[in-house]
């Protein structure tokens, strides 16, 4: 252990010398409190909030990611250039403890620059309300929806029965013979489940659906909210148009069977709503159940609608942690993605020169950055092209890191979401656990075997 | 070894060969479609500031890219309902696309549309702020760097005739007082006069300091006050004057008063609010004028004297933009797809100020300002001209078959007539009607329109009549208390005239309600006339849609003026409860068997 | 671990270089069969490329061999409990620039998990011993190179190894300092160590070592102790203090009459001889210097280390001859100090760098280390052609030491 602590000091020694190291440092001191002043988003406080939090820990993000690709494939090539590596791998030191030894040092810097950066960060972030002229609804905004950690239920289709209503359907429409010709029987059954899913949530003119949660379990304070999350849609093509509902919340089984006194109180909002944008209504927290159930109910107004409504993405959000939690844990995340480039770049120079590791560094971290976006892509394709990309690319890039979509914690913290420690430890236990492991070992491999002072003339 | 290494080599090169040939003969498809969308740089930019420029350089082949990231961005966060960084990246692919009209065209369309109706609609000044980004964007950066793309002009002035003028929008009435009020204080008194000296006003502020009396002025104002010494600020500053009185030292008022009666201050005023016009409205007001003389409204009194447009409705936004895009930035190849287009905004702006471009503001003491809009019947004349115009036009031209126009024409011109004679304007609705009467004696099918043989007074009452045959008793008490409450709102803003028309036109429509139903026993007749005046009245003051301050002044105006009036309506009120509860007894009775 | 006689003993020992193909493109070790004995100071020398530095890697396991082993102590040098007991000086100091003198010995140590107190007492003594004491905490980013190798030595010596590797231990050094290192290798070498000695300057290693071998070519053209190598059996030199021309001329016909060839000169003193004491003189003034100071001699490091240091099983091996070996080394550091004279090509030269002696006395580091190893350079290309001429270099008329004809 001593010998691995004794290459990661040389190893963060070797770093902070970097020219990058200091200008990333440096730009990111100066930058962060720059931007706290200049970035004012949509002008309110929350927008303010947002644009802040999200550059903020974006730019860090990224910066910190260069550098730790920057460090990590250099330190070993480095050293292998400049020969130093001859006094250390003639030591009484294994090769692992080597690797390992460079990974900590690393991975210490990183935790240390990021602690920094990201403390800059919640501190400006915490502070912010204090120099923005804001009303009382601003902050109040604020603190529902930026300063806080919020868990969202979603609201999940039988997938089972589903399946078995395509079934019928396809079986009833191949003894009738209406097949149609043109396609394929992956692309009816696709399309069948398309119109299933979607009859599962739309809403008729004037008819209505409702939907319960289980499970949840708001604080006990009476000022707490629940939050609906929903997106609509409508039947019909036209985009952007508004639609008009109205959303029942609480109890509503109780209400429908006309008990007698009712368990909660029910909340009804009208709302109009643009469709294809998310939108978010708030109700009070006694709508739920003491057994921690809650339903919600959606009207399609006849009177102001012409169209069947299409309920998407619908989810309950209630707060369950507090900003600072999420925010570290936002943090964590980050830390994730550094560890394993850090692990990455290790591998990489352990056969490759500095440039090309740094090149090999740079396009996965950026393949990463898009995966979540390409793979998403390759779901929605037809069913045609979309198999060859399915058997092919796809679980190629599933070997790949994941970086954007649900890993990027910017998303959290803009929409004050809370990250679960236990996908944080998933994610952790994927990214570092198995990926990060699995290159570190072969990295180990490679350099256990390699000639350091290998020429080739 | 040696023919190894060539073979090595030889692959390499005929690999490169390949490649190369590969990607020219893609260069020449690239570059075409390159063209055709407009994406070569081939021009300078307009007024672009050096970073901008140095962006767009700078970048060089990377800047597809970047704006891709963004754009992906922007939608993305559109669709997950975040708009806190809608502006910055609308700004930013915009700036990286400067040449390419539709990503500004998208952009504010998005900001102005999409977005600003996915804000509740509670929150209205929010909503606003993304209308006005949407077409800030357009005429700020979008038409200065592209001011010869007629797309921007047209979409500039869609957002002010549609998004801002219909009422498709929940918050429309807001977005069309944000707009009146912060155009009110550069109009003046709103004269033709107003608008010569505004024209006339010098562009710079150094040639306006040229004269003696304007630069007495602003000395004065300077050593009163050291917020004016900065020359950028200096009109801004002026113009905040009013709006933030309390920011200011009391010397300054001094000047301003020591100075009423001095033609500097006038002079510096006039030209402040031009320079504003000039610089944040980008409108140039000789060009205004211009409209002014085309389009204004007529004085009703005189009809050869033309007024100036309501400049604070956004109906005249969207013309002056409009008609500026066919002037500026006209096609020649396809001017006549540019034109049409032009008429067509010109054309319902038109009818839009016609219907509603009367526009009265209500400020109540707390300083809430309330918006109402009213129909100007002022607007009739340019209207009409117009319509003729369209008709004739399209009938040369297209030689197409303006049936509908003309269909159209004819109902504005009946609709006009009934509308004259409603307010009063007597000798106005004579003069419509005979004009209607020539033009559309005969249908397009060549028969004579039987009606149009009709003196003006019958024409009307059988108009009348044929609306209210169909019409259920709800429907006729809906529509006598509306134009009841709207006289008294008529009343309360002293617009005293209209008010009366307004209550005759009431008065006569339940005069010949009853007339047209008294034979129907089994039917309840209308309620009387005074109840439902009462009724009206009532409403009126109840109605949380009117500034209660305005509704107060009603009554108030009722005790100064009408005494009598006053009284007895508080004596009606108590004989209007006693003969409700009769009337609700006699409803009950025959429900009984 | 495999018992060994040797300890570091190669078998077949080749290894080809391949060009970027993969292919087979340079021998640079050619069936090497080399067999150090505990204990022994080894020279090894050849040419430049000729397979010296690719055999000590692969001893050290940086690089792997063709064809062939080599064992090191008995086992592999990639064998914690091997390389625990060998210092390595490479044929640079590839030492981190941004580490100060001290780190880097720190460094170095806890590599080999020495533990702290033993630690830091070595690194004192060892800085104390190279004469980098004042400079311990300056980067080593900023040493000259003699210093920088003085380092380098330092940290080969800092696990007291029993199998010191040293590749041009004294390129680049003052003469101060190859006289210290050479002072120091012989100390070390009476103290029973083995030492692999590789250089270009034949003058040090005919000084120390016990055997030396040449390669070239990839392959040991020659090899076997100084003396057997160096011996002129056909020569006799007779040293006396400062006699009159009369005796003189007697011992001339003396010789004569027993037909002798007789040549008569005044000997010359070694150049470093003279630079040694020049410089003690300076120390003694006290004048200071910012560079490398004359340090304080090995005994300081040597005492500390016998005692903290448990004997290896090699050293247990070896600990009956050593005293043996230890004896005949100091006969031969006796013989190597008498006074030889200098060939007389060199001579011009020489007297240009005695002028230039006080500068090189107060300031070594910027003295030009290479200056002096020019002429042995020079002498050695001598050497290869008859080495290749003949393939033997058992011809003392041409030795770089020069014994006068």
């Amino acid at each position: 252990m001593d010998k691995i602590w004794a290459i990661a000091r040389n190893t963060m020694a070797q770093a902070l010398r970097m020219k990058i190291a200091g200008v990333v440092i440096v730009l990111l001191l100066i930058l962060l409190p720059m931007m706290s002043m200049i970035m004012i988003g949509d002008g309110t406080l929350l927008g303010k909030l947002q644009t802040f939090s999200s550059y903020g820990l974006s730019l860090v993000g990224i910066l910190l990611c260069i550098l730790t690709i920057a460090i990590s494939t250099f330190t070993l090539s480095d050293e292998m250039k400049r020969r130093q590596i001859f006094l250390v791998v003639t030591k009484p030191i294994r090769r692992w403890q080597i690797l390992i030894g460079k990974f900590l040092g690393i991975a210490i810097l990183d935790v240390v620059l990021l602690g920094l950066f990201s403390g800059l960060i919640f501190g400006l972030t915490i502070y912010m309300p204090r120099f923005v002229p804001a009303d009382p609804g601003d902050i109040l905004k604020a603190e529902d929806e930026f300063f806080t950690a919020r868990t969202g239920l979603k609201t999940s289709l039988d997938e089972q029965a589903l399946q078995e209503r395509v079934k019928q359907r396809y079986e009833k429409l191949k003894e009738d013979r209406r097949l149609p010709e043109t396609m394929t029987q992956v692309e009816v059954l696709t399309e069948l489940m398309r119109e299933e899913r979607m009859s599962e949530q739309s809403v008729e003119v004037g008819r209505a659906r409702k939907w319960s949660f289980k499970n949840i379990h708001p604080s006990s304070d009476p000022n707490t909210m629940i939050f609906v999350r929903y997106k609509l849609d409508t039947s019909n093509a036209v985009s952007d148009i508004t639609v008009y509902g109205l959303w029942a919340v609480g109890d509503l089984e109780a209400y429908e069977q006309g008990a007698g006194t009712l368990i909660t109180p029910i909340y009804n909002v009208q709302k109009d709503s643009a469709t294809r944008t998310v939108q978010e209504f708030a109700v009070p927290a006694d709508a739920v159940t003491k057994e921690g159930t809650l339903e919600v109910g959606f009207m399609n107004n006849p009177n102001l609608n012409a169209t069947t409504v299409i309920v998407q993405d619908l989810e309950v959000l209630y707060k369950v942690g507090t900003f600072t939690g999420n925010f570290w844990r936002a943090t964590l995340l980050l830390l994730i993605r550094l560890l394993f480039l850090a692990a990455l770049g290790i591998t990489l120079t352990t056969w490759l020169s500095f440039p090309v590791a740094v090149l090999a560094c740079l396009a996965i971290f950026s393949a990463g950055i898009v995966n979540g976006f390409i793979i998403e892509s390759i779901d929605g394709l037809g069913v045609g092209i979309g198999m060859i990309y399915l058997y092919t690319i796809k679980p190629f890039l599933l070997l790949l890191p994941q970086f954007d979509g649900v890993y990027n914690p910017t998303g959290y913290i803009i929409s004050g979401r809370m990250i679960q420690w236990l996908f944080l430890l998933k994610t952790a236990a994927v990214t570092i656990g198995i990926k990060g492991l699995i290159l570190l070992g072969f990295g180990i491999f490679v350099f256990r075997r390699r000639e350091v002072a290998k020429s080739v003339v | 070894m040696r023919w190894k290494d060539y073979g090595i080599i030889l692959l390499c090169l005929v690999v490169c060969g390949a490649m190369l040939y590969l990607a020219s003969s893609q260069q020449d498809s690239i570059r075409s479609s390159r063209k055709e969308m407009g994406l070569m740089l081939t021009t300078n930019l307009g007024d672009a500031p050096p970073s901008l420029a140095f962006a767009t350089v700078a970048m060089g082949a990377f800047r597809g890219l970047i704006v891709d990231v963004l754009w992906m961005r922007a939608d993305k966060l559109k669709q997950d309902g975040k708009f806190f960084d809608a502006k910055q990246l609308a700004e930013w692919i915009s700036m990286l696309q400067p040449r390419f009209a539709a990503v500004w065209d998208f952009h504010a369309w998005n900001m102005a549309y999409n977005i600003s109706v996915a804000i509740p609609n509670t929150q209205c000044q929010e909503r606003w702020r993304w209308v006005r980004n949407g077409y800030e964007l357009l005429r700020d950066k979008g038409i200065a760097y592209n001011p010869h793309s007629i797309m921007l002009y047209r979409q500039l002035s869609w957002i002010f005739l549609h998004k801002i003028g219909d009422i498709a929008d929940d918050c429309n009435t807001y977005y069309k007082l944000e707009l009146a009020l912060s155009m009110r204080p550069l109009l003046g008194d709103k004269t033709n006069e107003y608008f010569d000296k505004l024209v006339k006003s010098p562009e710079t502020l150094t040639e306006i300091l040229k004269d003696e009396q304007v630069r007495a002025f602003v000395d004065a104002l300077r050593q009163a006050d050291k917020n004016f010494l900065a020359d950028e600020q200096l009109i801004e500053t002026y113009l905040s004057l009013r709006q933030n009185p309390e920011r200011f030292s009391k010397e300054t008022f001094a000047v301003i008063d020591q100075y009423r009666q001095d033609p500097g201050l006038d002079k510096f005023d006039v030209f402040a609010k031009a320079y504003q016009l000039r610089r944040v409205w980008k409108m140039d007001p000789a060009y205004m004028q211009q409209l002014n003389q085309m389009y204004g409204p007529i004085h009703l009194d005189d009809p050869n004297q033309r007024e100036p447009l309501n400049w604070e409705h956004p109906a005249v936004h969207a013309i002056y933009w409009s008609a500026k895009g066919l002037d500026v930035a006209g096609r020649d190849e396809q001017y006549r797809v540019d034109e049409k287009n032009t008429d067509r905004v010109i054309f319902h702006s038109l009818q839009m100020l016609y219907r509603s471009g009367n526009i009265i503001l209500f400020t109540s003491k707390d300083g809430n300002t309330n918006i109402f809009l009213r129909p100007d019947m002022r607007m009739f004349a340019s209207c009409d001209q117009t319509w003729r115009k369209v008709i004739e036009k399209y009938e040369t031209l297209e030689k197409g078959n303006p049936k509908a126009v003309r269909g159209g024409h004819k109902n504005f011109l009946e609709n006009a007539v009934m509308t004259f004679y409603q307010a009063g304007h007597v000798k106005q609705a004579l003069e419509v009607y005979r004009n209607m009467i020539t033009q559309y004696k005969f249908s397009d099918e060549g028969l004579e329109e039987q009606d149009f043989k009709l003196p003006m007074v019958e024409f009307l009452q059988k108009r009348m009549k044929d609306e209210f045959q169909g019409l259920s008793i709800r429907d006729a008490v809906e529509s006598i208390t509306g134009m009841l409450r709207e006289s008294y709102f008529r009343y309360a803003v002293h617009n005293d005239d209209e008010a009366a028309g307004l209550e005759k036109m009431a008065m006569e429509t339940h005069t010949f309600y009853q007339k047209e139903h008294a034979d129907e026993a089994y039917r309840m007749g209308l309620p009387s006339f005074e109840v439902l005046r009462y009724t009206s009245f009532m409403d009126f003051l109840n109605d949380p849609m009117y500034p209660e301050e305005l509704r107060l002044n009603m009554l108030g105006r009722l005790q100064v003026e009408r005494p009598d009036l006053y009284e007895k309506l508080q004596k009606q009120e108590q004989a209007f409860f006693e003969q409700l509860r009769k009337e609700q007894e006699k409803q009950q009775t025959p429900q009984q068997p | 671990m495999a018992e060994s006689q040797f300890a570091i003993e190669t078998i077949s020992l080749t290894k080809i270089f391949p060009d970027w193909w993969g292919r087979p493109r340079v021998v640079a070790v050619d069936n090497l069969n080399l067999k150090i004995r505990p204990n022994e100071t080894y020279g090894f020398l050849g040419p430049n490329g000729s397979g010296k530095t690719t055999t000590i890697k692969m001893l050290l396991n940086l690089l792997h061999p063709t064809k062939g082993a080599a064992i090191v102590l008995g086992g592999s040098s990639d064998q914690a409990a091997v390389s625990s007991r060998i210092g390595y000086l490479p044929e640079e100091s590839y030492l981190y620039r941004y580490l100060t003198a001290y780190e880097t010995l720190d460094f170095y140590g806890r590599l080999f998990g020495l533990p702290n107190s033993i630690r830091k007492a070595r690194i004192e003594t060892l800085l104390e011993m190279v004469g980098l004491a004042g400079a311990g905490n300056r980067q080593v980013g900023t040493f000259s190179k003699g210093m920088a190798r003085r380092i380098g030595l330092a940290q080969a010596l800092i696990n007291g190894p029993d199998l010191l590797i040293l590749d041009e231990p004294t390129s680049g050094m003052d003469p101060m300092g190859t006289r210290q290192m050479k002072d120091l290798l012989v100390e070390l070498g009476k103290r029973g160590k083995t030492i692999l000695l590789c250089s270009h300057l034949l003058a040090d290693v005919e000084d120390i070592c016990d055997r030396i071998g040449i390669m070239y070519g990839g392959r040991m053209q020659v090899e076997g102790s100084v003396k057997e190598l160096l011996e002129q059996t056909g020569k006799t030199y007779i040293q006396t203090s400062r006699i009159t021309d009369t005796a003189l001329h007697k011992v001339r016909s003396v010789l004569e009459q027993e037909r002798c060839e007789c040549e008569i000169v005044h000997p010359m003193d070694k150049l470093e001889a003279f630079f040694v004491r020049t410089v003690n003189k300076a120390q003694q003034e006290m004048q200071t210097t910012s560079g490398a100071g004359v340090g304080s001699g090995i005994s300081g490091f040597l005492a500390e280390k016998e005692i903290v240091r448990q004997p290896g099983i090699l050293d247990k091996l070896v600990t009956s001859k050593a005293a043996e070996h230890a004896k005949a080394a100091e006969s031969e550091t006796v013989s190597v100090e008498q006074p030889k004279a200098e060939p007389a090509q060199n001579r011009e030269l020489l007297s240009q760098l005695m002028e230039a002696k006080p500068v090189v006395a107060s300031q070594p580091e910027t003295s030009r280390p290479t200056e002096p190893v020019k002429p042995v350079e020079a002498v050695k290309k001598d050497l290869l052609n008859q080495l290749m001429d003949r393939n033997k270099p058992n011809d003392g008329s041409t030795t770089p030491t020069g014994n006068p004809n």
